[in-house]
């Protein structure tokens, strides 16, 4: 008997842990949750789906991207982390510059380069199955998914707008989270 | 299968009920029918009386370790879970975020104090009824993960939450001694670490340190497992993790014998940090073992040399097939016979079947590859199957022999009372 109780002790104990290992998970988007500032971020999405959580729709800011420019001015073989400083145009936010050092202040994305994409914790946003197709035709018949190429087949920048914009929040560390899409 | 490779260590000789002297001893049918057959033999050559050979038999009773129970309780909880999982990704927008995180959490937690309940109630070693309610608990914890992730909208293909689950699971298995969670927990965790790596490295030889890793973990774990004291678990921890290394150690040289040419990009500090953690625990185990068993300890880490000098051999491979192409596949050939036959010997050592046919199978797969994707190119059509048969026939000639060679020399070690 005494054994066995020692084990329930231990399993309580395990059980605790795990329940304390959640919020490490998804620290990023709940600290954004949490303490973040509301913004307004451009978007032009996709529908994958993701094995354990379903349907999706991919997100990209084309406000954000950083340019060749941009790559340039900021050490570009130095993959990580990367700043992108925001600033107020029109109502939504956009780039203002990109650094691989912190930001002393003002409201600022903490991303990451490494992959081919940027990413900065607001990359998805997870709807029922239904719910993203929809999404995606309605973008789809925006015109924002026509791909242009120039002479030598090489996509070919444009700014194109899908009408969608992403409320998110950002918490003052630069961690964000998505919290709807909305219609402008 | 864990639950299966923890019966099959502990010989089918566990009691699964609390067993009075005098009680028939639990064997399975086809030791019994041996056993039949044997005291007939004895019977007839006047060794013992037939009044003798019935009480003997009467000590014993055909009991089937995979009984159709099991296999149902088993299915059920993995289904169980799995349905979960899947409601979550469903994304049931019908009810808010914040409530269908309790319910899972509720599920979750429910599942934990069933099996523990179940744990007491129940006073058998191995009840399937306990073992499928853990292993439900496990999976339940992964649909809080992934329902918390959905919450929060954390971004897709987010490799931290499967490492979550694989810890959780890992802290879980330990607390109730559970092997389901132990299985679930190694799975989930050995994707993380192959993923994160792989990720980071963009290239195939982060895959190579990542199963690597797993391979001198996996090995120094279950010796560190097998030596302790714990009883009928240890011995289904030690089993788990054994076949673990196994497959760390087969799959680790196998992708490095691969001729990709690739630029051998940094692995990044989590690559070298996974096998530094291999190192250290295989350094533990070995300071406890000697002969056979510190072999067993370090074998992962044995293994790690070859395949990561493998490694940076094939990324230096041409477009063409040329001689160094021959030397490479010659060599990695050799080596990985070698591995194959020392997990055989293991399978061997510690009576574990299920070892020996994943040497096996692991040699005919790598055999076939390397035919394929180096000779291939020069001997072509029938020439390529005969030589690939002679190949075949070779390693398995020297496999054989060196299973033999080991089973004997176990015999010797065995006979002068060194336990397992």
């Amino acid at each position: 008997m005494k054994t066995l109780s020692r084990r329930t002790t231990w399993v309580a104990a395990a059980t605790l842990a795990q329940l304390l290992l959640v919020p490490v998970a998804v620290f990023g988007q709940l600290s954004a949750h949490l303490t973040g500032d509301e913004l307004l971020l451009r978007v032009g999405p996709v529908d994958p789906i993701d094995p354990f959580r379903g349907a999706y729709v991919d997100l990209r800011y084309p406000d954000i991207e950083p340019t060749e420019s941009d790559r340039k001015s900021v050490e570009d073989e130095d993959h990580g982390t990367l700043y992108v400083v925001l600033e107020e145009r029109d109502g939504v936010m956009v780039a203002e510059r990109f650094s691989r050092a912190r930001p002393d202040g003002g409201t600022y994305l903490a991303c990451d380069d490494s992959s081919w994409q940027l990413r900065c914790g607001i990359d998805s946003l997870f709807l029922p199955q239904d719910e993203a197709e929809r999404v995606q035709r309605d973008i789809d018949q925006s015109g924002l998914q026509v791909e242009e190429f120039d002479e030598n087949g090489m996509p070919v920048e444009a700014d194109r707008d899908s009408g969608y914009v992403a409320r998110i929040k950002v918490d003052s560390r630069g961690h964000a989270a998505v919290v709807a899409l909305e219609k402008r | 299968m864990c639950e299966t490779a923890g019966e099959a260590d502990s010989g089918g000789m566990d009691t699964s009920t609390p067993t009075r002297a005098d009680a028939p001893r639990p064997v399975s049918p086809a030791q019994l029918a041996w056993l039949t057959r044997e005291v007939g033999r004895w019977t007839s050559d006047g060794v013992v009386t037939s009044g003798q050979a019935d009480a003997i038999l009467d000590t014993y009773r055909a009991v089937r370790r995979w009984s159709l129970a099991a296999l149902a309780l088993w299915l059920g909880a993995a289904f169980v879970g799995v349905g979960v999982i899947w409601l979550v990704a469903a994304n049931l927008d019908r009810f808010a975020p914040l409530g269908r995180f309790v319910t899972v959490t509720i599920l979750w937690v429910a599942a934990v104090a069933a099996a523990d309940l179940l744990a007491r109630r129940v006073r058998t070693r191995r009840s399937p009824v306990v073992g499928g309610m853990r292993g439900l608990a496990a999976l339940l914890y992964g649909a809080v993960v992934m329902q918390a992730a959905q919450s929060l909208q954390v971004p897709a293909w987010d490799a931290t939450l499967v490492g979550v689950w694989a810890l959780g699971a890992l802290l879980y298995a330990y607390a109730a001694r559970g092997l389901a969670p132990l299985v679930i927990g190694i799975v989930l965790g050995s994707t993380w670490l192959v993923w994160s790596v792989g990720e980071r490295a963009e290239s195939p030889f982060g895959v190579v340190l990542a199963f690597g890793a797993l391979g001198a973990g996996g090995f120094a774990l279950a010796r560190l497992h097998a030596a302790g004291t714990d009883g009928a678990d240890g011995a289904g921890f030690a089993a788990t993790w054994r076949i673990t290394g196994a497959v760390g150690c087969l799959v680790a040289l196998f992708v490095a014998a691969l001729p990709w040419e690739y630029d051998l990009q940094d692995a990044g500090w989590l690559g070298w940090a996974a096998i530094g953690l291999g190192v250290v625990l295989a350094a533990i185990a070995a300071s406890r073992s000697r002969r056979l068993d510190l072999l067993e300890a370090t074998a992962g880490v044995i293994t790690l040399v070859p395949a990561i000098g493998i490694g940076f051999w094939s990324s230096q491979a041409g477009d063409g097939i040329g001689a160094a192409d021959w030397g490479r596949a010659v060599v990695a050939v050799a080596v990985f016979v070698g591995v194959a036959a020392a997990v055989a010997a293991v399978g061997v050592l510690r009576d574990e079947p299920h070892l020996t046919w994943l040497a096996v199978l692991a040699l005919a797969v790598f055999t076939t590859v390397q035919a394929f994707a180096v000779f291939a190119e020069i001997i072509t059509g029938a020439w390529l199957f005969v030589a690939l048969g002679v190949v075949f026939a070779a390693t398995g000639w020297v496999a054989d022999r060196g299973r033999r060679e080991m089973a004997s020399a176990l015999e010797g070690q065995s006979q002068e009372g060194t336990d397992r």
